[in-house]
């Protein structure tokens, strides 16, 4: 069943999500709109969210942050004792979250999955709930509907929003999302405002590129074209902090001064780095700047389509348009 | 409307480049291409390739920052900006000027995508190439030197300008845009990749500062105000008041500017005894 | 995480830090919040010293040097004097106050000197309070 909810009855609704969840929005600074905890002070909660396309760093950093400490190790009478950290408890809602960004956290769950099976990424997902915000007009320099990522999104997230004009069309797309359809904000949908969506749907082209086929061209680039593109490359880690499907990450286990206690780190890394594949040896499989792009591109392109059947990108292009040397991923897919 | 000049400009860039190349008087060509993306640097290796080139307002990037990845004949195209960091580089050593081919383009002012005057470039006091082998266009009118843009932050009381600035570096994500952008932060070991200096375990935002004032330190006298880190930046932190600063006391302790003359030597690696009694 | 105070003083071996020995073998008396790192001149300190110091840290830095004309390796100092008077600039810009960095030359035979500019220096610091570069208050 479809309800809706009056634009200027959001405030209300965040406001009363944020007595019992965490609720994170997009909110304004500088110019641009970043994923915060709401700020229940401000009198306007989701000012401005007429104008947010989308953010710069992406939501997946509620689920994997920069860096956490794992757990705490200590040795006691000859006994290996691990002390996980209390990590928060408390359940928590994404709002406003884009149609590309959450089938990048769909993404990140399947590798995620993966044997060993990442605890600490499933405790935190667990308790997300995601609020999509589906877009009325594309992004600058992003291709979600040649990959058929956005911006229209039919699963993955708990409840979609969709703006219609005064009004939000509300669907539950799972069972968590549900229950949130009784606030008193929302009212029942009738069959116009469904139209006003399917309309939307109508009219956006949709002609999706094939996951196989884009790998397969990646396979007739030479030599000499990752040359060129790798040449105006400055090795920075934009395109990899940016990038909501990105989750390389380094460990690093601390010990104290008397050597029997200590903690893990586990933190983001870069592929892009130069150390980051350098081997224990001294060896270091890709020192070149062209051999970590063209990595890359191969993995978003082509080694997730080998392993998990499926473009390990979606098209948000964050990575297009923040890159300052106009490094441009979508002439792989569209060359 | 399409600005005829520029039109004329690239038509005569490329009538010289592919001259270069006929005449093998240079191996590569670095320049400005078009593309899905905007304008973008490309590297010519042949007369074939020449009609790639492209020159409009939207030539943001200092193609300077290349010149240290080759050791063959470079041919490129500078603005007033880019000249600075060339003549830099050479003062630096770390550039030789005869294997170099300079074509130098007036400038006024470089567009970003939305067609807003980046905010460097108001202040710019160097548009005119001084020592290109060759000038393509006219000469333009140099703007007098100011820093009334930093006046806003110089007049805050000292707890705000601290605020603001710990808001701005508190967005840093420590990409290391700005200094791999940087044309003269070419150290191959900089102190920003010590793991002891910066810690990217742990990301605090005292590591971030550090970050930022470090690199300003050690511009201090060799930045030319081109504006590439604050466009590269993707939290867009405002760099450009930061190392205008520097730019200023630079000029004002010493009546030094870089990027101008290339006998001029950097203050901060001299000194004049009975001028710094000042100090 | 003690509350007090601390300077950390980059002090040069031929001048300075003679000097700071002679404060001491005379029994005179000084603030603790001292922490001296012995160099060989000066002009050996890099600016990104100081910047390290104030991140792990510091309230305060103190970068002394031989007097003017006498130093050790002849030049040394002059360069000391141009780097310090940009830092602290930028320090102060950057809304750091200019007085948790303190520049001065000291010669090998002033150990009363040295031990009034560290009690300046130390009750000036303390005025100011600690430097958490860490936190600010706000959202």
């Amino acid at each position: 069943m479809e309800r809706k909810i009056k634009k200027e009855e959001i405030g209300k609704f965040l406001r009363r999500l944020s007595e019992k969840y965490e609720v994170i929005i997009p909110t304004e600074f500088n110019d641009s709109f970043e994923f915060r905890v709401i700020n229940r002070n401000k009198n306007e909660i989701a000012d401005g969210i007429e104008k947010f396309s989308n953010s710069k760093i992406p939501p997946k950093k509620f689920l994997i942050p920069e860096s956490e400490i794992a757990f705490e190790f200590s040795e006691i009478d000859g006994n290996a004792i691990i002390k996980e950290i209390n990590i928060d408890k408390r359940e928590r809602i994404i709002f406003g979250i884009r149609p590309c960004d959450v089938n990048a956290i769909l993404l990140l769950d399947i590798v995620k999955k993966e044997k060993p099976k990442d605890l600490s990424y499933f405790k935190r997902r667990e308790r997300t709930l995601l609020f999509s915000l589906e877009c009325n007009t594309l992004c600058k320099n992003s291709f979600c509907t040649s990959l058929g990522t956005g911006p229209f999104i039919e699963s993955g997230a708990d409840l979609r929003f969709t703006d219609i004009g005064d009004y939000y069309l509300v669907k539950a797309l799972t069972d968590n999302g549900e229950k949130f359809l009784n606030f008193p904000e929302f009212e029942n949908a009738d069959k116009k405002d469904k139209i006003l969506r399917d309309k939307m749907v109508k009219n956006i082209d949709t002609k999706i590129i094939g996951h196989e086929e884009i790998s397969e061209k990646l396979e007739e680039i030479d030599e000499e074209y990752w040359d060129s593109i790798a040449t105006r490359c400055i090795e920075c880690y934009i395109c990899t902090l940016l990038c909501p499907t990105c989750y390389c990450f380094n460990v690093f286990d601390t010990l104290s001064v008397f050597g029997n206690s200590g903690h893990r780190i586990i933190f983001q890394d870069s592929c892009m780095s130069r150390d980051f594949s350098r081997l224990a040896g001294g060896e270091n499989p890709r020192r070149e700047r062209r051999e970590r792009l063209r990595n890359r591109i191969y993995h978003k392109l082509k080694y997730f389509v080998d392993r998990y059947g499926r473009l390990g990108c979606t098209g948000c292009g964050r990575c297009v348009s923040l890159c300052p040397v106009g490094i441009d991923i979508r002439e792989f897919i569209f060359e | 409307m399409i600005n005829m000049k520029e039109i004329e400009i690239e038509n005569e860039l490329r009538r010289v480049v592919r001259r270069l190349f006929l005449e093998k008087r240079i191996d590569i060509f670095i320049g400005f291409e078009d593309s899905l993306n905007g304008v973008r640097p490309c590297f010519i290796k042949s007369v074939d390739e020449v009609d790639r080139l492209v020159w409009n307002k939207f030539c943001k990037n200092n193609l300077a920052l290349y010149l240290l990845r080759f050791d063959c004949r470079v041919g490129i195209v500078a603005k007033g900006c880019d000249e600075g960091a060339i003549i830099e580089l050479i003062k630096e050593n770390q550039i030789s000027r005869e294997n170099l081919y300079i074509i130098g383009i007036p400038c006024n002012g470089i567009y970003s995508e939305d067609n807003k005057i980046y905010s460097v470039c108001k202040t710019c006091t160097r548009r005119n190439p001084l020592i290109a082998d060759i000038i393509i266009g006219e000469l333009v009118d140099e703007k007098d030197m100011t820093f009334d843009d930093l006046k806003e932050i110089e007049d805050m009381p000292i707890k705000d300008r601290f605020r603001f600035w710990i808001r701005e570096f508190e967005n840093c994500i420590l990409c290391y845009a700005c200094r791999n952008i940087c044309p003269l932060c070419y150290c191959n070991e900089c102190y920003l990749d010590r793991r002891d200096l910066i810690d990217l375990r742990e990301r605090n935002l005292s590591d971030k500062i550090f970050f930022h004032l470090s690199r300003a330190i050690h511009l201090a006298g060799r930045c030319i105000e081109c504006g590439e880190c604050e466009r590269a930046c993707p939290m867009n932190i405002k760099l450009g008041k930061l190392f205008r600063k520097i730019s200023k006391e630079v000029w004002e302790l010493f009546e030094y500017k870089p990027g101008i003359g290339i006998e001029d030597k950097n203050p901060l690696i001299t000194f004049d005894p009975k001028r710094d009694e000042e100090l | 995480m003690r509350e007090d105070i601390r300077i950390v003083g980059f002090l040069c071996n031929w001048c300075s830090y003679a000097g700071a020995d002679l404060a001491g073998v005379s029994r005179l008396e000084y603030p603790a919040n001292l922490r001296i790192i012995r160099v060989m001149c000066s002009s050996r300190v890099d600016p990104i010293f100081v910047l390290k110091a104030f991140k792990e840290g510091a309230d305060g830095v103190l970068v002394a040097g031989c007097r003017l004309g006498e130093c050790h390796y002849i030049e040394g100092n002059f360069y000391t004097r141009r780097r310090f008077s940009m830092l602290k600039r930028i320090l102060e810009y950057v809304g750091i106050e200019k007085e948790r960095l303190r520049v001065e030359w000291i010669s090998s035979s002033e150990g009363e000197r040295f031990r009034s500019i560290i009690e300046e220096m130390t009750s000036e610091i303390k005025k100011l309070g600690k430097l958490n570069l860490d936190k600010y208050e706000g959202n």
